[in-house]
């Protein structure tokens, strides 16, 4: 799939969020085609996590307008551009702590499932459990779904977020940091999650991990102080002297920092 | 999520002794076993919002009052209808229309403030109880007197005024109340309000509008809070102001955390405490000092069992 | 008839200080240390009833005024040290439910010290002259120095709060309790500061009303629902949203109770609170997300 021709299912026209003096996303315009991997990448404080925050609606834009399918979506609460077809992971970890395993997987597996029905439709309890148990055997390290989440140590929940917001089935999947707090092996198995989803949605995710950045993504925007300061393919990005040297540098010291 | 063995069997001792019990012939015990068995219901519909959903009331002797006040009016002050199953289906149905409604304005508002708007709503029902200005309520002296003609469930006829029979009743359907309310918090519609509680943001995120679920959170716990309201109103042969007092509210919620919110068995348990030991401390201690004795256990119980008699962290399992 | 709406005018101006006085107390602590303290009532009961005793006693009204603060204010330490402190880390309504215990303990203390009955204190000075706004009329001396007294202690816990260092910590602690940990903030040893200071204010605010309202056992439980709504409504860690929403409740009463019977004033009192919380979610000057 070649970037560019699709149209954009997601669009953004002059995006602007502040808090207080702080400029977190600065009249960002930015366009992602259907069906793309794209790799949102900056320095920490870059303004990646609040971009998605504006993007799915926990945070409203003081300014600008974000158009998804077409549709004007800037002042839609969060559940509906859900339904519209938009979920996400967290960067920090935000699951239901005192749920099990299970249970977490069910409750998005429900509401994928009522996606496109009415609040309280009844949905087949033994659909929600089928599509759960398929969802949990795909992950052999999910040895007791029983478990309470609070409970699993840090890389496994960092985890079980990615496949909350995938248990959606969403169009469109903005994944924040899927790769960090957890181990090269998982990296693997992440890259491996995403690849699969990739052949009929689109991805926007922001990562600290270069090399997991330039394997997965098709093409890389670079956020730098709230503004895109470039946008390419991989190759393209990592010899545009807009990006300079020393920040691609810091990136390989936090992949290092975060796979230690 | 299922019970474990050795609960299932304590479960199934209790309820063979609270069958036994009435063979001691004793009406006063029968009299607080009832009330308490109430007050399990009522204990249960509030843990089905607090405890499950997160969401606090402190208005929520409205669902207890009102209720029996509905069933007043059927019965005595405006259509003069003394048929109990309709007098318990609308104490339910009012139950269940309040707390929609109540829990529709209140979510309006988050947190302390949601818990305010329900303590605001309870001051004005409790005043316009008392004040009755449209001549239905009976004002500080209550409705009294009521009649109805024994409650026949196929083959089976309770006198709902008759100590032993109510009894049996209240047992019966506290037993219901339970399989239905657990059932509800299993079900993916628990989840959800389970989701509620601890994850607000989270469900937004998956897609959910958590404020139709509030407001059906408030609803159920209503209809439940609405048929302890209408037992207690066959036991004591009476429907008073005090009823809709928010203090019956404030003790629901104290009974809940006590017994330990979001387990349902425990608050049943600590409606069992609370009710002995009110009334024995009453008969002990004269001149209103069984309130050291209330005092001192609600203390006790929050210093010395965090988390309430069933301790939430470790038991809740096993115990839903 | 306008002097009698300008005398419930004054009352209202009274009664909302006082309320103001107490329920400022309330936020704090529920700021600060997320405790819904229910015993807050309690200190206001026994601020009336030492300054009663010290008047029974010693025959002076003033001095009890002055020991009712003090003495309510060793008392919030020791609930801050058997209740409060060894609650911290648990979920807000344990305390809650504790703290009620006490509250019942603590009426039940003063029905078997001082029986059920009002004890009413004499009120101090006569009447003044006033004519205002064209009307003449008579109004107790006492109350315009109630008014005084409240003003002066909502002044200096202002001050507190803006101008001492302790206050400024306080009040970045409630705001966020976090960050001003992390900052090196001692939540702990200011919450035991703040408990004394806000129990001495709920004392001297007990000990004023004696001869208004006259004291009783159950004067604190009466109040503290109302307390808690001003409280809330008013913003935590208020003194400005705290004075509004007591004011406007107090003057509700007072005014509407001219045309309607108390009942009814109450029922309006509680829909002007209803409708603040409606469109102020928040409080009037919430800067609260402590309690969401
Ligand atoms: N809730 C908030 N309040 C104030 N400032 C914030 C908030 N969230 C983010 N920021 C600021 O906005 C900027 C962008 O942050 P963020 O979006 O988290 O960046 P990234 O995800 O790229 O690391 C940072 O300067 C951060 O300090
Ligand atoms: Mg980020």
């Amino acid at each position: 799939m070649s970037a560019g021709q699709a149209t954009p299912i997601l669009e953004t026209r002059d995006l602007l969020l502040h808090f207080g003096g702080v400029v977190a996303t600065d009249h960002v315009s930015f366009g992602l085609p259907e069906g793309q991997v794209r790799a949102l990448i900056g320095p920490n404080g870059a303004g990646k996590t609040s971009f998605f925050n504006l993007l799915t609606g926990v945070l409203r834009p003081q300014g600008g307008r974000i158009f998804f399918k077409g549709r004007d979506i800037t002042h839609m609460p969060p559940y509906r551009r859900v339904k519209l077809g938009i979920g996400r992971s967290f960067q920090v970890v935000n699951l239901f702590p005192e749920l099990t395993v299970k249970e977490n997987v069910q409750i998005a597996v429900q509401a994928s499932l009522k996606q496109k029905n009415h609040l309280f439709e009844r949905v087949e309890r033994q659909e929600i459990s089928r599509r759960t148990d398929e969802i949990l055997s795909q992950y052999e390290w999910i040895r007791d779904p029983d478990q309470e989440a609070g409970a699993l140590i840090y890389p496994e929940q960092k985890k079980l977020e990615t496949i909350l917001a995938l248990a959606l089935e969403p169009e469109l999947v903005l994944l924040d940091e899927p790769t960090a707090g957890v181990d090269e092996n998982d990296i693997g198995l992440i890259t491996d999650m995403i690849n699969t989803l990739s052949q009929n949605r689109t991805i926007l995710l922001t990562d600290h991990d270069i090399k997991f950045v330039m394997k997965i993504a098709q093409r890389i925007t670079v956020m730098d102080q709230g503004r895109i300061i470039s946008e390419g393919t991989p190759s393209e990005v990592a010899s545009d002297p807009r990006v300079d040297e020393c920040y691609f540098g810091g990136l390989v010291e936090c992949q290092t920092t975060y796979s230690s | 999520m299922s019970l474990s063995p050795r609960f299932r069997l304590l479960l199934g001792a209790a309820i063979l002794v609270l069958v036994l019990l009435p063979l001691l012939g004793q009406p006063y015990l029968i009299y607080l076993l009832t009330m308490s068995l109430i007050f399990g219901i009522f204990a249960m519909a509030y843990d089905l919002l607090y405890g499950f959903t997160g969401l606090v009331s402190f208005g929520h002797s409205v669902f207890y009052g009102l209720p029996a006040y509905a069933m007043g009016m059927v019965a005595v002050t405006v259509f003069k209808y003394p048929n109990p199953l309709v007098m318990i289906a609308a104490a339910m149905l009012t139950g269940l229309v309040l707390g929609c409604l109540i829990g529709f304005v209140c979510t309006f508002a988050r947190g302390i403030y949601m818990a305010l708007v329900t303590f605001a709503f309870a001051q004005i029902i409790e005043l316009l109880v008392l004040h009755d200005p449209w001549g239905i309520t009976q004002g500080e002296n209550g409705i009294m007197g009521l009649r109805a003609a024994p409650l026949s469930l196929g083959g089976l006829t309770v006198d709902l005024f008759s100590g032993v029979g109510l009894y049996y009743l209240v047992l019966g359907l506290i037993i219901a109340s339970y399989l239905v309310i657990r059932a509800l918090v299993n079900s993916p519609l628990g989840d959800v309000f389970k989701g509620i509680k601890q994850n607000e943001e989270r469900l937004l995120s998956l897609g959910y509008n958590p404020r139709p679920y509030k407001v059906a959170a408030f609803g159920l716990s209503g209809m439940f809070a609405g048929l302890a309201g209408a037992m207690a109103v066959f036991l004591n042969n009476s429907i008073v102001p005090s009823m809709v007092d928010w203090a019956v509210g404030a003790e629901i919620l104290l009974i809940t955390i006590m017994g330990g919110a979001g387990t349902l068995i425990g608050p049943i348990a600590a409606a069992f405490l609370i009710i002995f030991a009110e009334s024995y401390a009453a008969s002990y201690l004269g001149g209103g000092n069984w309130v050291y004795v209330m005092g001192g256990l609600y203390i006790a119980v929050v210093m010395f069992l965090p988390g309430g008699i069933f301790r939430t962290r470790y038991l809740k399992k096993a115990f839903v | 008839m306008t002097s009698l709406i300008i005398t419930q005018i004054l009352n209202g101006l009274t009664i909302g200080l006082i309320f103001a006085l107490v329920a400022i107390g309330l936020t704090i602590v529920m700021g600060l240390m997320e405790v819904v303290n229910f015993a807050h009532g309690s200190f206001y009961m026994f601020g009336g009833y030492i300054t009663f005793f010290v008047f029974s006693a010693v025959g002076s009204f003033w001095l009890g005024l002055v020991v009712a603060p003090v003495a309510c204010a060793i008392l919030g330490l020791g609930l801050y040290y058997a209740i409060i402190r060894p609650l911290r880390k648990r979920h807000p309504l344990e305390p809650l439910v504790a703290l009620v215990g006490v509250a019942m303990i603590c009426r039940q203390l003063i029905r078997n010290i001082w029986g059920a009955e009002p004890k009413l204190l004499p009120i101090p000075f006569g009447r003044v002259q006033v004519s205002l706004a064209g009307a003449e009329f008579t109004y107790p001396i006492y109350f315009f120095v109630v008014m005084g007294v409240g003003v002066a202690a909502l002044l200096a816990l202002y001050l507190l709060f803006r101008k001492s260092d302790v206050g400024i910590r306080c009040l970045a602690a409630i705001q966020d309790r976090d960050t001003a940990m992390s900052m090196g903030v001692n939540v702990d040893r200011i919450g035991s500061l703040m408990l004394v200071i806000v129990m001495g204010v709920a004392g001297l605010a007990g000990g004023l009303v004696g001869p208004i309202f006259s004291v009783y056992p159950t004067m604190g439980l009466e109040l503290i629902g109302l307390l808690f709504v001003i409280a809330i409504v008013g913003g935590l860690g208020s003194i400005g949203g705290a004075v509004i929403a007591g004011v406007t409740i107090a003057m509700t009463k007072s005014i509407s109770s001219i045309f309607v019977s108390g009942n009814i004033s109450d029922i309006l009192a509680y829909c002007v609170l209803l409708a603040i919380l409606l469109i102020r979610p928040r409080g009037i000057m919430g800067l609260a997300t402590v309690m969401e």
